[in-house]
């Protein structure tokens, strides 16, 4: 095998290559110290890259009385009038929402946090390949009329139960990059990288203060510390924020209370725990096993969950939880 | 349809404004443009929801770029960025010329390196990458790699710029 082009060295670094054309690769990297070299160079870049960017962060808004310095920009945007009235209509849409699912049945109770994964490595070539129902480079000029019926309808717990809040801050790519260093000796040395799962999920939603500061305005206001998404690329460790009665409703609902052993056997011989916390109890949702703690905030639960043939960790922490102190404990997750 | 709205309003919409503001540097204008995105998704719900709003919202960011050049708004704004008043002054200081220097190495890449980039600050996969930007999925990694590659050196090379000026 030639040496491996740097596109190949980033998407290995994303976790992008599918494990089954992770051998060859992992062979050539065990040969060839050149390519072991640029491999860890590339991932500093990388995590000097990400880092850079996690710097923009979206300001809080405008203060009251502070001039306006986009005022003019607003007047010249032709939908102005348009996009309010939907915004507002969309924070009002998901206020009723979040109160019907405070009050709702427990049916409407799903796993939060394994809604949102995305399937790691798609099995055929045809699935990877996300189809775009409209061209996106049109609908900007054109708008669409779509087959509305087609459209897969998630349910509306969905949306908002997998409110995310975890952390986007430098230090915690600095953190990532530290614990992740390892990661070229690793896969250099052969180690099982088909093993290592692929990044964590997304980080695309809400964070539920976020959600919260939804003014009947419609604009965002100063959110609270976003806790981003912190994500071990490789544990592929989720922290994820919930809704309060969300995560009750649920846990009355469907989770059931399991023994240490049986918890471990569950996983298939292997549960995380947060170090230096003593858990107050375990519950098993489905297939995944959750060890729940008790903070002041409510109840901190790291669910783990089998998935093709891996565990997936997520921390769900109570709103309000500090985000500092969900990253210290998301460093301390041990098996 | 009003149901999926608000889920997709949920679910992307602080994602999206984070993105547009990296890629805009205007708050305001990012959440426009993001309201703007979330109409037209009503309008035409769209299937795979996450690459859609992206695509729409950056094409709506280079169609506004031709229509009218923001540039020296934009870098006034730059200068008017406050950072969080929490740090010290001096931090608070280093904080602000870091990030505009993020922002102007950022502008100096292309627009496809520039949207790749910030797709995957966003979590993207390669898959949702490659479909929000039209491109094949394999030119993911060479252009993320060479992304990268480009805003760290234009941020350096800015670094560079200013211990000189000093």
């Amino acid at each position: 095998m030639s040496h491996l082009d740097e596109g190949m060295i980033h998407a290995l670094l994303d976790g992008e290559i599918p494990s089954a054309e992770l051998p060859p690769i992992q062979a050539h990297l065990g040969a060839c110290a050149e390519c072991r070299a640029r491999l860890a160079a590339e991932q500093e870049l990388l995590a000097t890259s990400d880092r850079l960017i996690e710097l923009i962060e979206v300001p809080a808004a405008t203060q009251p009385g502070a001039p306006k310095h986009s005022a003019a920009a607003r007047r010249t945007w032709p939908r102005t009038v348009a996009w309010a009235a939907t915004v507002v209509l969309a924070a009002g849409l998901g206020y009723s929402a979040r109160g019907s699912m405070g009050a709702g049945p427990a049916r409407e109770v799903s796993a939060p946090e394994t809604v949102f994964a995305r399937s790691p490595e798609p099995t055929t070539p045809a699935e990877q390949t996300p189809v775009l129902p409209d061209s996106p480079r049109n609908a900007a000029g054109v708008r669409q009329s779509g087959p509305p019926a087609t459209a897969p309808r998630p349910t509306v717990e969905r949306s908002n139960v997998a409110v995310r809040d975890a952390a986007r801050e430098a230090e915690t790519r600095e953190r990532k990059v530290t614990a992740d260093s390892p990661v070229a000796a690793k896969i250099a040395a052969g180690a099982n990288v088909a093993a290592v799962p692929p990044p964590a999920p997304v980080r695309d939603t809400l964070s539920a203060p976020a959600v919260r500061a939804l003014a009947p305005t419609g604009r965002l206001q100063a959110a609270p510390r976003r806790l981003g998404d912190t994500q071990l690329r490789l544990e592929e460790l989720v922290v994820t924020g919930v809704d309060e009665r969300v995560a009750q409703a649920k846990m009355m609902a469907a989770a059931t209370p399991v023994s240490f052993p049986d918890a471990v056997r569950r996983l298939g011989g292997s549960l995380r725990l947060i170090e230096g916390l003593v858990p107050e109890r375990l519950e098993a949702l489905g297939s995944a096993v959750r060890v729940v703690y008790l903070t002041r905030f409510g109840d901190l639960v790291l669910s783990q969950e089998p998935d093709d043939g891996k565990l997936r960790y997520t921390l769900i922490a109570p709103p309000g939880f500090p985000p500092d102190s969900l990253e210290k404990l998301r460093a301390r997750v041990r098996e | 349809m009003t149901g999926l709205m608000a889920e997709l309003f949920t679910e992307y919409h602080e994602s999206l404004v984070r993105m547009l503001y990296r890629r805009t540097g205007d708050r305001d204008r990012a959440e426009e443009i993001a309201q703007e995105t979330f109409a037209r998704a009503v309008v035409a719900p769209p299937r795979n929801p996450r690459p859609w709003l992206f695509a729409v919202a950056l094409n709506l960011v280079r169609e506004e770029g031709r229509k009218a050049v923001r540039q020296e708004r934009r870098l006034v704004l730059y200068r008017a960025e406050q950072p969080e008043a929490a740090e010290g002054a001096d931090e608070t200081m280093d904080r602000g010329d870091r990030i505009t220097r993020v922002r102007s190495a950022l502008d100096s890449l292309t627009e496809r390196d520039r949207e790749a980039l910030l797709l995957k600050a966003e979590g993207f996969s390669y898959d949702e990458i490659a479909a929000t930007l039209g491109l094949a999925r394999g030119a993911v990694g060479t252009t993320l790699s060479r992304a990268r590659r480009r805003l760290v050196e234009a941020y350096r090379a800015g670094e560079d710029t200013q211990h000189v000026a000093s």
